[in-house]
């Protein structure tokens, strides 16, 4: 009689423990980069438990790998940069259903200590130039954004492709007077060489978002989990900004992981430059009105046509195709998850 | 070869064309660099770039690489001498020291063309070597005893002796600078195969990694064929 009390008893436990397991999401980024502070905030403080998600991370060194391996479902939601979510809706189906914040500040050219002066005073002399830059990148677009206000064409230059370990190599050893370059990145070489920032893609008009992307098999398998995910994203971001001190000292211990180390100063400034969206701002943002386009549908669109003239593809993928507020709004529907999403705590 | 491809593609879709191109997206691409340009250039100027950067690396290695190990091979003292050096070279790889091709050189071609020498001087060294190594002593005895000059025995006996193993090492320096190629061309290039295979690297463009590595296979077998030519006119006795 005891062992069939036993008995039951475990099953029970069983049952209602396997009930309340959270479940696995495959969560992807690239390390040390302002917006993917929210996920190691959420993992820090819990979140991704209070709604029943349990996050596998996967980092890569740059957006291109990232969405290379999507391909193989190695994840199946995450963050990265505009450029490479539009190469992944091109290539891969891949979805954006927000935005992780407004990088056009944090997207600039930057010139030597030496030379920066000139340039700034006259930026019509960096005609005939050398400018080091990782090409079809977010750097690169905010890069051709300064040339064009300074009323240049890219044939007016010299552009030599290279990732950005190499530009900060080239620029502080005087290899090259002229880099496009993204945060972090910009504030190693200020802080370690002296450079100095000339144009950012804001100062171009060129505005360069951050994406929040899924493939899109699993935001239709599991649309749920999708929308639980946005509402932890956005909750962390939310609390980050309500919480800046804490946020900074996270951010600290955050970029030391990646292997990234920039003053505190640095860090403020990330925080006060690149605008965020809370729930109700990415609804707005992404917004179609009858007939027409959102304003990131606008934004994402400018990107593909810049990746267009580079020869990436021979069509923009249209927004439409890939760009989609769904699941902020089921946030929004859902009275728990909207909650959730807008608590500063 | 190409009906299995267009078989396994476009026809049947066993193979994903997001995993590997199909004929018609390999076309496309083609025609875009021919035609249109991709990573800033068109085919044309990407290979002229190129072979001009391998040409290079390849004689300034091969200038090196080829007395040092006929030196190497001739002399226990030169051996003694430059042994230790280059076997601590010798293991390093090509990449690097594109850092420090970096710093030395800037981003010119002097940078590219250091990464691919370093590649390729290793093979010349060590078959030019083991070329010498390999003559058979009585060959060198009799030339002696025939009182030959020191000089006619490098001309006479030594180089011909040499020659077969010089030409492979010859070969595999050719077949390193191609390979090293893509890592060279990382130095900020404006044009060149590897530039086009990095580009095609980072807009995920299976198509055009496809047609840059077509452009390389093309333009390192051209290069190996008339390596070839040069061989057989340089030891005809080995054409009977």
């Amino acid at each position: 009689m005891k062992r069939i009390a036993f008995a039951v008893a475990f099953a029970a436990a069983a049952t209602g423990a396997s009930a309340q397991q959270p479940v696995e999401i495959k969560v992807s980024y690239q390390p040390a980069l302002y917006w993917s502070l929210p996920f190691h905030i959420a993992s820090e403080k819990g979140w991704w438990a209070e709604l029943g998600l349990r996050p596998v991370f996967s980092t890569f060194p740059a957006g291109v790998p990232q969405i290379a391996a999507s391909a193989a479902k190695s994840w199946d939601v995450g963050g990265t940069g505009s450029v490479p979510a539009v190469l992944g809706a091109a290539r891969y189906k891949l979805m954006t259903i927000g935005i992780t914040n407004d990088e056009s500040h944090g997207n600039a050219l930057l010139a030597t200590a030496a030379k920066a002066d000139a340039f700034m005073r006259n930026p019509a002399s960096m005609k005939g130039q050398t400018i080091v830059l990782t090409s079809n990148s977010t750097g690169d677009y905010a890069v051709q954004s300064c040339l064009a206000k300074a009323g240049l064409k890219k044939a007016d230059v010299t552009i030599k492709s290279m990732g950005q370990a190499e530009i900060i190599s080239a620029m502080s050893s005087s290899n090259a007077d002229l880099g496009g370059l993204w945060a972090p990145n910009i504030y190693t070489l200020e802080e370690k060489a002296g450079a100095k920032l000339i144009c950012s893609g804001k100062d171009a008009g060129a505005i360069v978002p951050g994406a929040i992307v899924v493939r899109a098999e699993y935001a239709k398998e599991q649309p749920q989990n999708v929308a639980r995910f946005l509402a932890i994203y956005l909750r962390a971001q939310k609390w980050s900004m309500a919480h800046r001190s804490e946020a900074i000292a996270m951010m600290k211990k955050f970029y030391e992981q990646g292997g990234v180390s920039i003053s505190e100063a640095s860090m403020h400034k990330e925080f006060d430059t690149r605008p965020v969206y809370d729930l109700a701002g990415q609804l707005k943002i992404m917004h179609r009105p009858a007939g027409g386009a959102s304003e990131v549908d606008g934004w994402m669109t400018k990107i593909g046509e810049f990746m267009q003239a580079s020869g990436t593809f021979a069509q923009v993928p249209a927004a439409s195709g890939y760009i989609t507020d769904e699941y902020l709004r089921m946030v929004e529907r859902d009275p728990k998850l909207k909650e959730f999403a807008n608590r500063a705590n | 070869m190409l009906a299995a491809w267009y078989l396994t593609t476009t026809a049947t879709g066993f193979i994903d064309p997001a995993r590997f191109p199909a004929p018609d997206e390999s076309w496309d691409a083609l025609r875009q660099i021919v035609f249109a340009g991709y990573a800033d250039a068109r085919l044309h100027e990407h290979i002229l770039h190129s072979t001009e950067l391998v040409l290079m690396g390849f004689v300034a290695a091969v200038s090196v690489g080829l007395p040092l190990g006929l030196a190497m091979g001739w002399s226990r003292t030169a051996e003694a001498l430059i042994n230790p050096a280059f076997l601590l070279i010798r293991p390093i790889p090509p990449l690097a020291w594109i850092p420090l091709a970096i710093v030395w050189l800037g981003l010119g071609d002097g940078a590219k063309v250091l990464v691919i020498w370093f590649a390729a001087f290793v093979p010349s060294v060590i078959n030019s070597y083991a070329g010498v190594r390999a003559i058979e002593p009585h060959m060198i005895e009799a030339a002696r005893m025939l009182g030959v000059s020191r000089w006619m025995l490098v001309r006479e006996v030594l180089v011909p002796g040499a020659l077969p193993l010089i030409f492979t090492g010859l070969r595999l320096s050719l077949q390193a600078c191609w390979t090293t190629l893509v890592a060279g061309e990382l130095i900020g290039a404006i044009a060149g195969l590897g530039r086009v295979l990095q580009q095609g690297a980072l807009d995920i463009f299976p198509a055009m990694i496809l047609v840059g590595m077509a452009g390389v296979a093309l333009c390192g077998g051209l290069m190996t064929g008339a390596l070839g030519w040069i061989e057989s006119r340089a030891m005809p006795w080995r054409r009977a």
